[in-house]
């Protein structure tokens, strides 16, 4: 069966186009993602280390959440 | 049924840890205890080679290779028409420069970025692949099989190749320092732009109250750091992700021969853990093209970001 090369080389256009304008969108997910998980985290370790648990987790957790929704907000509000 | 009757009694499950640990040691790096190559402690580092390290070079030789290879013809000027694998490796170079270089850096800058962009991407596209492939497996198979190398000599090169995963970019610290050059290149691509003090002044807005920056610059400069963390986490756990939902679908054949008898082992894996794996890697190189892709993508948008500051 032959292939369309006109149906394909539409389709990688429109894929590529997709994710072109998708691209702000990931960077902000991925960030909020990042910045919740990787605050947490610094938040546990440093628990561990000074013994204070849970309140350094707690910290991480919210200032994740909270810069995390800035970047979101950035890329969402973009003029 | 054994080994539930064993679970319930609290003793350990013999299967259960056997395919765990093969697991582990497929995913995780060989630890220094078994380096493929011994090298001197500097300065407390360790810096025998291990096999993400040995993984890591392969790779660099397999990318300097191939696009050495797809170049030829353009350095010795014979051929101004790119044909067969040259022409395969130009779609996918201006593919990169035009889709992702391009509308995100800006045109006017993609002669200085787009070479690394596409190192970026032919390199984790390259270590993702390799991972992908049973290379070392297929050694001992061949090892215990036909030459009957003991599997305890720790001595032997082909004992010490076998342990540890082949996904370099399985490693978060490999993917980390991948992400290192990304937060590198944000600075300079905004320093090289708009001076140095001037990059640092575009990450926080201009003309807001002075209390709003008291709030904003430590934002920034965490979310600063953020973002490579995000890349690193990313590519690491799809890496590493793949490669335990593959050997966990093995595993059933292993504990159903264990459970009930060597003949379900077969059974399971000939009509579940093999066609669903069949299944799982075609996902997996589609996994690992997105990935390289999107790596790239994003580190392509931080650096445009860095350039062309919008608030």
């Amino acid at each position: 069966m032959p292939i369309d090369q006109s149906y394909l080389t539409k389709v990688a256009q429109m894929f590529s186009r997709i994710v072109r304008q998708s691209g702000p969108y990931m960077t902000a997910s991925y960030t909020l993602i990042g910045a919740i998980i990787g605050l947490s985290l610094g938040g546990y370790f440093f628990d561990e280390w000074l013994d204070t648990a849970p309140w350094l987790l707690i910290a991480g957790l919210i200032i994740g959440l909270v810069i995390g929704f800035y970047e979101m907000a950035k890329v969402v509000f973009r003029k | 049924m054994k080994s539930i009757e064993a679970n319930q009694a609290g003793a350990p499950n013999d299967i259960s840890d056997k395919i765990s640990s093969a697991i582990m040691d497929h995913v995780s790096n060989s630890s220094l205890d078994h380096p493929i190559l011994h090298l001197p402690t500097i300065f407390g580092i360790n810096f025998s080679v291990t096999k993400h390290v040995m993984m890591l070079w392969v790779t660099a030789v397999v990318v300097f290779s191939i696009s050495y290879f797809a170049t030829r013809r353009y350095r010795k000027e014979e051929y101004p028409v790119p044909t067969g694998f040259t022409n395969a490796f130009e779609t996918v170079v201006d593919f990169i420069r035009n889709q992702v270089v391009r509308p995100n850096i800006g045109a006017e800058f993609s002669r200085f970025w787009a070479p690394l962009i596409l190192t970026l991407f032919f390199f984790i596209l390259t270590a993702n692949t390799i991972g992908l492939i049973p290379i070392f497996e297929f050694i001992g198979g061949i090892a215990r099989f036909v030459y009957n190398i003991s599997p305890n000599d720790d001595h032997h090169i082909v004992n010490r190749l076998l342990h540890g995963g082949a996904t370099a970019t399985g490693n978060f610290n490999v993917t980390a320092g991948l992400a290192t050059v990304t937060f590198f290149g944000i600075i300079v691509a905004g320093s090289l732009k708009h001076g140095f003090l001037g990059h640092w002044k575009n990450l926080a807005p201009p003309g807001q109250p002075f209390l709003v920056y008291i709030i904003l610059i430590p934002i920034e400069i965490i979310a600063m750091f953020v973002k490579p963390f995000a890349l690193t986490m990313r590519l690491a756990a799809n890496m590493t992700g793949g490669h335990i939902a593959i050997l966990s679908i093995m595993s059933f054949i292993f504990i159903f021969g264990d459970m009930f008898s060597p003949t379900a082992g077969i059974a399971v894996g000939a009509l579940v853990s093999v066609p669903l794996n069949v299944a799982i890697s075609g996902l997996e190189i589609i996994v690992i093209l997105i990935q390289a892709y999107v790596f790239t993508l994003l580190t392509a948008i931080f650096i445009g970001m860095s350039i062309h500051p919008h608030h």
